[in-house]
């Protein structure tokens, strides 16, 4: 009969393991019942005295099964078995440790270590390493094999820049810190690496510059990390609604970027980034509204070139928020601020109009939000089709059937064309959400209301942080140098002059960029 | 790294003093200063110059003498009780100010020059909503709004000044009948309701960062003197409104500093009426105020009661009471300064005397 598993609350078993290897393979053979993909396979050494029983556990496809054949099996079974006992001391052979022989002598794995509990050979099996049990020892090895599923580097999809490196990270945990790695060559760039999820045990690191980054951020980083339990963490995105200290504020507190530059950019700001398994995004610690707004090509620009950009965004920004709620309000409510002229096209261009503006204005919102959706869930050159009967057929028949004026169209492409000039899509989406709050405002209460609702969001931001760091530095920081704050805000300044680290790094270490010679610029 | 610690820096308490100056004097100097003293506008408000110092003085010697001893350890009860009350009177009295400049603003549900009937209330309810959010902040986040809000409320004035210098005529400053020493010293005392903001400083020094430093009465010289520079600033600024709109037109516009902006005119035509634009900047000149009253409310009450939030809404009940009652904005205006004059004024010296002794 099968052995019955039990597993404690923290869906762990206890169960040691056992000197008598039939206990073992008992137990295994209840773990992993009805495992399709499991390989189990008992091989026998040959020994003068006694023959030694040796037991194998992987899964198939999450391990790499040439390797077993090369580093265990091939080794034990015909190296070991073909040595010539007489010449090489069989009384001492026979004397010896043959736990210590396999991990020692006889694999030629590198990566392989000893275990004494059945739940860490089961995790390390889960995670495509390769367990050995051997009769007469109550403890197991276990060889690193994994070769799990993964695509390779691609270029970033959703942080695309003309200039700068073109690869990203994907979901395999340990490309990403491969790629960090590659851009930090410093020991003082640390991996802390845990496991979160009962069922899904997703690995995850905190990566940090151990001279840089405050201990007290990372203590709150891995209190709020083991203050939950959870089913299983999917993506890092499901971390951050975790780790968000105000879960129902529509602005992310936390940055993703898939680019590994940007990641590499902010571990030499002394921020963490955490690495999470089976992600192509990284979470980067803590965020502040500037950093949203900073992308990666604004440092490999010329400083004019990235700030000019930079202002962009902002007007961007302010677009793609207050634009459609300042022609709602403006034409309902306050038609004498524009100019004759103006007034008189948008009078001539809504002249056989039968909806009101705001239901105008809105019902092109919504349209161009359900063709964004469309267009997301289309494969690349079908998404490209679903714009173009979109944008322009439709937009086009809708003027013409006279269920909007031209000028509505033009609003609420530019404010679509605003909100793609945000560099992070999270933020973005936020954006586009507060438009319909702002239009509402609007709708009820003129340019008063866009006050209101633009005030309201003020105090929300003002009262923001992101672990322990006010959400509108440098615009609300208290007492800070005004000139290391800024150094990166609407103006990025020429890189020789940023001289000092962010307020992220610890005070006493801020320093950046000295010039050869030892003076500063 | 920044901690929760309900502390302050020197920047945002400052910022949280000068703000509810600014807003307060801005708003009302123009108008009362060219009703009150005629044709001897200048001589008044140097008058009135000279006892905002002697005022400031003195809250600074009471801050001197009181040096380091925190407000609430030797409490009474029945001062917090009078703070409580003082800034109910306050946000009661910034609410019909608020209303004005929503008349002004000519905001949807304005019935000709009026906002009256049941349309008053929904009107003012979302910017009283607004503050109501603004004013349960905790401190830090407080000053950090603040900090954040203190340059925006400039704009309109930057813009006047730059755009409207041409029109200063000092021959319109002396228009209108010249009242008597004793009445203009009185006047002086009624305005100097609009310069309570200051007393705060007393009350707010627990919460500044490293308040116990040597230097402590320097850092405290340094923040009256600021003061004394956006009085001065403010001051200024009412003349020059004066000097554009003329004596007479200011002794008649009860709302001259957002009415002024209606001549604010964009080169090249860019836009007409920039006043309606400039009124944002207005209007958040009326949220400091009264997010600013709420917020020493909720202060105060905080040392008399753990229920807040209940007390709030009573307070919040009785302040929408008694606006409501408020005939108009002009009668709401001389009571105020009255009371300022006879009560309020003599209560800021008072109050931290008692607190501390």
């Amino acid at each position: 009969m099968m052995k019955q598993i039990e597993y404690n609350e923290k869906n762990n078993m206890e169960y040691p393991i056992y000197k008598n290897l039939d206990y073992n393979m008992d137990l295994l053979e209840g773990i992993f019942n009805q495992w399709g993909d499991i390989v189990k396979k008992k091989f026998t050494l040959l020994r003068k005295e006694k023959n030694i029983n040796i037991y194998i556990v992987y899964i198939d496809g999450l391990t790499d099964n040439e390797m077993v054949e090369r580093t265990i099996t091939h080794p034990l079974m015909y190296e070991w078995n073909n040595l010539n006992w007489e010449e090489l001391g069989q009384e001492k052979l026979l004397q010896e440790d043959v736990f210590d022989r396999i991990l020692h002598v006889q694999t030629e794995a590198v990566d392989i270590i000893e275990n004494t509990s059945m739940q860490g050979a089961v995790s390390a099996i889960l995670k495509g390493d390769t367990a050995i049990f051997v009769d007469g020892y109550e403890k197991c090895l276990i060889l690193s094999t994994k070769k799990l599923p993964t695509r390779g580097v691609a270029v970033p999809e959703k942080e695309a820049g003309l200039r700068g490196p073109k690869d990203s990270f994907n979901e395999n945990f340990r490309i990403n810190t491969a790629l960090l790695r590659r851009r930090i060559k410093d020991p003082k760039l640390k991996l802390e690496q845990g496991e979160i999820g009962q069922r899904s045990r997703t690995v995850y690191g905190l990566m940090y510059m151990e001279d840089l980054a405050y201990p007290s951020l990372l203590e709150n980083i891995k209190k709020k990390l083991s203050s939950f339990e959870i089913d299983g963490i999917l993506d890092a995105s499901m971390l951050v609604h975790l780790l968000e200290d105000k879960w129902y504020s529509p602005f992310p507190q936390i940055q993703t970027t898939e680019r590994p530059d940007k990641a590499a950019s902010a571990l030499l700001e002394g921020r963490v980034v955490l690495v999470v398994d089976n992600s192509p995004e990284v979470l980067i610690l803590p965020a502040t509204l500037n950093s949203f707004f900073q992308a990666s090509d604004d440092y490999y620009n010329r400083f004019i070139v990235g700030s000019f950009a930079r202002i962009l965004r902002l007007i961007a920004a302010g677009l793609a928020i207050l634009l459609p709620g300042l022609y709602i309000a403006i034409t309902c409510y306050y038609p004498q601020v524009l100019p004759a002229n103006f007034l008189l096209a948008i009078v001539a261009a809504r002249s056989n109009i039968t909806f009101p503006i705001v239901g105008e204005v809105l019902l092109m919102e919504l349209l161009f939000e359900l063709l964004r959706e469309a267009g997301i869930r289309l494969p690349g050159k079908m998404g490209n089709t679903i714009g173009v009967v979109g944008g322009l057929i439709v937009g086009q028949a809708a003027v013409e059937a006279s269920l909007v004026s031209t000028i509505v169209v033009i609003v609420v492409a530019l404010t679509a064309i605003a909100s793609f000039a945000i560099p992070n899509e999270e933020f973005a989406s936020t954006f586009r959400l507060l438009k319909f709050f702002v239009i509402l405002m609007a709708s009820i209460w003129g340019l008063y209301g866009i006050f209101i609702g633009v005030l309201a969001l003020v105090i929300h931001l003002a009262s923001l942080e992101s672990f322990g760091i006010p959400y509108m530095m440098p615009l609300s920081a208290g007492s800070i140098d005004y000139e290391i704050e800024f150094q990166d805000y609407l103006i990025r300044k020429p890189i020789f002059s940023m001289i000092y680290r962010p307020l992220y790094t610890k005070r006493d270490n801020r320093k950046r960029f000295k010039k050869k010679g030892g003076n500063n610029v | 790294m920044f901690s929760n610690n309900n502390k302050i820096s020197q920047k945002q308490f400052v910022r949280m003093v000068l703000l509810p100056i600014f807003a307060n004097l801005i708003f009302v100097l123009p108008h009362l200063s060219a009703k009150m003293y005629g044709k001897s506008v200048l001589l008044g408000l140097a008058l009135f110059l000279v006892l905002a110092c002697l005022y400031m003085g003195l809250l600074f010697g009471i801050n001197y003498l009181c040096t380091m001893k925190t407000m609430e350890q030797k409490s009474k009860k029945i001062v917090y009780v009078i703070q409580v009350v003082r800034h109910m009177i306050r946000f009661a009295f910034y609410l019909s100010l608020s209303s004005m400049v929503l008349v002004e603003a000519q905001v949807p549900y304005v019935t000709g020059t009026r906002l009256d009937g049941g349309w008053k209330i929904f009107v003012v309810l979302p910017l009283i909503c607004i503050a109501v959010y603004g004013s349960f902040l905790s401190v830090e986040k407080y000053g950090r709004l603040f900090e954040i809000c203190f340059w925006f409320t400039f704009i309109p004035f930057v813009l006047l000044v730059l755009l409207g210098y041409k029109e200063v005529d000092f021959g319109m400053f002396f228009a209108g009948e010249q009242p008597s020493f004793w009445w203009m010293l009185l006047y002086s005392c009624g305005l100097l309701v609009f310069l309570t903001p200051v007393e705060q400083i007393l009350y707010l020094i627990p919460v500044l960062k490293q308040n116990k430093e040597k230097n402590y009465i320097k850092k405290m010289g340094t923040i009256f003197g600021k003061t004394w520079v956006m009085l001065v600033f403010c001051v200024v600024l009412s003349l020059f409104m004066i000097g554009i709109y003329g004596n007479c037109g200011a002794q008649e516009e009860p709302m001259l500093t957002v009415d002024l902006m209606r001549y604010i005119k964009l080169p090249f035509g860019v836009l007409e009426r920039m006043d309606i634009w400039m009124i944002w900047f207005m209007m958040l000149g009326c949220f400091i105020l009264l997010c600013c009253s709420l917020f020493y409310c909720r202060y105060f009450l905080g040392f008399l009661t753990s229920k807040t939030k209940l007390a709030m809404g009573i307070v919040l009940a009785i302040c929408c009471f008694v606006f409501l009652s408020l005939q108009s904005y002009e009668n709401s205006l001389c009571i105020y300064c009255a009371y300022g004059a006879l009560v309020d004024i003599p209560l800021s010296i008072l109050l931290p005397l008692i607190c501390a002794y």
